[in-house]
């Protein structure tokens, strides 16, 4: 990659504040004048919203040609990172990609730009079934049964949907209302990501909500569009149903997951989503399965 | 990639014009004449269906040799993006591919063009997993296999998943429990593609169809394996697989015995009497009540 304008600057941008630590790069950059060529280093960090240069522009008459360059993500939380060419206040984008703690991006000229995860492997995409258009959790079995479970009031349900493959925008739900919530405080469907363990209670982090009290108060089949932010490829999520009311809300379900595999886990106080970013629920082997089906769109589609 | 005449060059252009934003593209490359190496860039963005340099023709006696490119999808929808040399008007495609939002085309003199996803993760072929591919349906509704369902003037859509590869035949397995009449006048077994629409009806273009009506008139508890050839089947398209009949007894299939409750869309139904071979578009209908066929599938 090349400037040869005092006006061209390769930037790096993130796209929010970081938590702890600066995103970390460093560049090795060749400076070309009519006579000399000398290689130079940029070593800095980003802090968030504000593009920082990896190299910075040439004096008149120099170029400057990009080498080799690492960006880390060593904050402490996952960060959206932008590569651009700042051209003379016209920005064009390189690669704008989801790095989780420890992941890296980096430039060389053979390569060009790469995404390395924080085991050092490449990500490298393919490997894997894509994902149908609409989906059930990945573990969904129905069964015969055509039960139903009734939401104990202010309760979290969170039901495991699998991995991500892309750091989706906006997630709808489907599932159908067998009996009506009445005199409704607060009723609503999250999502939430969290790590999934064979029989280990999760810790969860909202990225998403959706108010459900004008939903929920009738019966039927009924879809939910979650928008969420804040989800990295391979990421856990999980859809969580909340519904404060004198009335129980009941959900058509299939049976329970009697094996306490961790799929569907409860948080068993009053815990509303909206106002709780984290929650810690626990296994449940007794819950009737709520049956619902979602559809997941990035940016858009 | 070389240039060596002023009326070669490397260009870029889209499959259609952009909805908001044109893509951003970074080059940078060599010009050599008998007396220098001068590197070069292109910082610019697409100009829609129209071809844009990515490395301008060179001067008289000079070569230019391409050493980086990006190609950046900035736009709010996926775009069919085509690269191509143009020496003297005479064009070759180098790469035609779609960028989803925020995926990236990127060359480097060492590894060539390759195609990045919005990970960063290079995409890499997946065909050799075709041969191999063998999928129940999007969603298994019980492990009953005691319950029979007569096929109607309605049919039955079942949603299969997207595909791995580039088909030329699908094969369905589905189980015969019992036989149409002799009162059938035509059977047929499709494969459509649309993207499905939770909760809602979703649009369908058939792909390929087979006759079935020897098939359905004549066996009895049995499973049937059905090649249905494929003409454009790619990667990443929604399947669908249809069974549609005319008949005074239809055949009847087994099924699982619980139907799409929820009416995600997995299961539909089509309008009374949709005959796959003469419908090229379908609109399929969310069914809570229909019940779905066992079936195996298979992508070759």
């Amino acid at each position: 990659m090349l400037l040869d304008a005092t006006t061209d600057n390769l930037e790096v941008i993130l796209d929010k504040a970081v938590t702890a630590n600066n995103i970390t790069f460093g560049v090795f950059y060749n400076e070309y004048t009519s006579t000399t060529v000398t290689p130079k280093k940029n070593v800095g960090g980003a802090t968030g919203a504000a593009g920082v240069n990896l190299i910075p522009a040439p004096s008149a008459g120099n170029q400057r040609q990009l080498r080799w360059c690492s960006i880390n993500n060593v904050d402490t939380n996952d960060m959206g990172v932008k590569v651009r060419f700042n051209d003379n206040g016209s920005y064009r984008n390189v690669l704008y990609v989801y790095l989780r703690v420890g992941e890296s991006i980096q430039y060389s000229e053979e390569m060009g730009w790469r995404v390395y995860d924080n085991t050092g492997s490449e990500r490298v995409a393919g490997f894997n079934r894509l994902p149908s258009s609409i989906r059930t959790p990945e573990w969904f079995y129905a069964s015969g049964v055509a039960s139903a479970q009734s939401l104990t009031s202010g309760y979290d349900y969170c039901i495991y949907l699998g991995k991500v493959d892309r750091p989706y925008s906006s997630i709808q739900i489907r599932y159908n209302v067998t009996t009506a919530a009445s005199t409704i405080t607060w009723a609503e469907v999250a999502i939430y990501k969290g790590n999934f363990s064979l029989q280990t209670n999760a810790s969860l982090t909202r990225i998403g909500f959706t108010d459900i009290s004008g939903v929920v108060n009738s019966t039927g089949n009924k879809t939910t569009t979650i928008t969420t932010s804040g989800l990295v490829m391979n990421d856990d999520i999980w859809a969580v149903f909340a519904c404060n009311s004198s009335g129980a809300l009941a959900l058509r379900s299939g049976v329970a997951e009697t094996l306490g595999v961790g799929y569907v886990q409860v948080v068993s106080s009053v815990t509303r989503p909206s106002t709780n970013l984290t929650i810690s629920p626990t296994i449940s082997t007794v819950v009737a399965i709520p049956w619902i089906a979602y559809q997941h769109f990035y940016q858009g589609t | 990639m070389l240039l060596t005449s002023t009326t070669d060059k490397i260009e870029v252009l889209l499959g259609a014009s952009v909805t908001t934003n044109q893509l951003h593209i970074i080059s940078s490359y060599n010009n050599t004449n008998s007396t220098s190496v001068t590197p070069t860039k292109t910082v610019t963005v697409t100009n829609n269906t129209t071809a844009v340099d990515i490395v301008p023709s060179p001067a008289s006696g000079n070569q230019r040799s391409l050493r980086f490119a990006s190609i950046f999808n900035s736009d709010s929808v996926a775009s069919t993006v085509t690269i191509r040399t143009n020496y003297n008007g005479t064009t070759r495609i180098v790469l035609n591919t779609t960028l989803q939002v925020n995926e990236y085309i990127q060359y480097t003199h060492r590894t060539g063009w390759k195609v990045f996803d919005m990970n960063g993760s290079l995409k890499n072929y997946t065909g050799f997993y075709d041969m191999t591919d063998c999928s129940y349906n999007s969603i298994v509704l019980s492990n009953a296999n005691s319950t029979n369902i007569a096929l109607s003037t309605s049919g039955i859509c079942l949603y299969l998943g997207k595909a791995t590869g580039a088909y030329s035949t699908v094969i369905i397995e589905h189980y015969i429990a019992s036989p149409a009449g002799a009162g059938i006048t035509w059977a047929e077994l499709a494969i459509y593609k649309g993207t499905p629409q939770i909760g809602t009806t979703s649009t369908a273009t058939r792909d390929g169809y087979v006759d079935m009506q020897g098939l359905w008139l004549t066996q009895t508890n049995i499973y049937r394996f059905t090649g249905v050839n494929v003409s454009n089947v790619q990667a990443g398209d929604d399947l669908w697989v249809i069974f549609a009949a005319s008949a005074s007894t239809f055949p009847n299939f087994r099924t699982h015995n619980v139907a799409d409750n929820i009416g995600a869309g997995f299961i539909g139904t089509l309008p009374a009497s949709t005959r796959p071979s003469t419908s090229s578009s379908v609109t399929i209908t969310p069914s809570t009540t229909q019940l779905q066929p066992f079936i195996l599938w298979n992508g070759i």
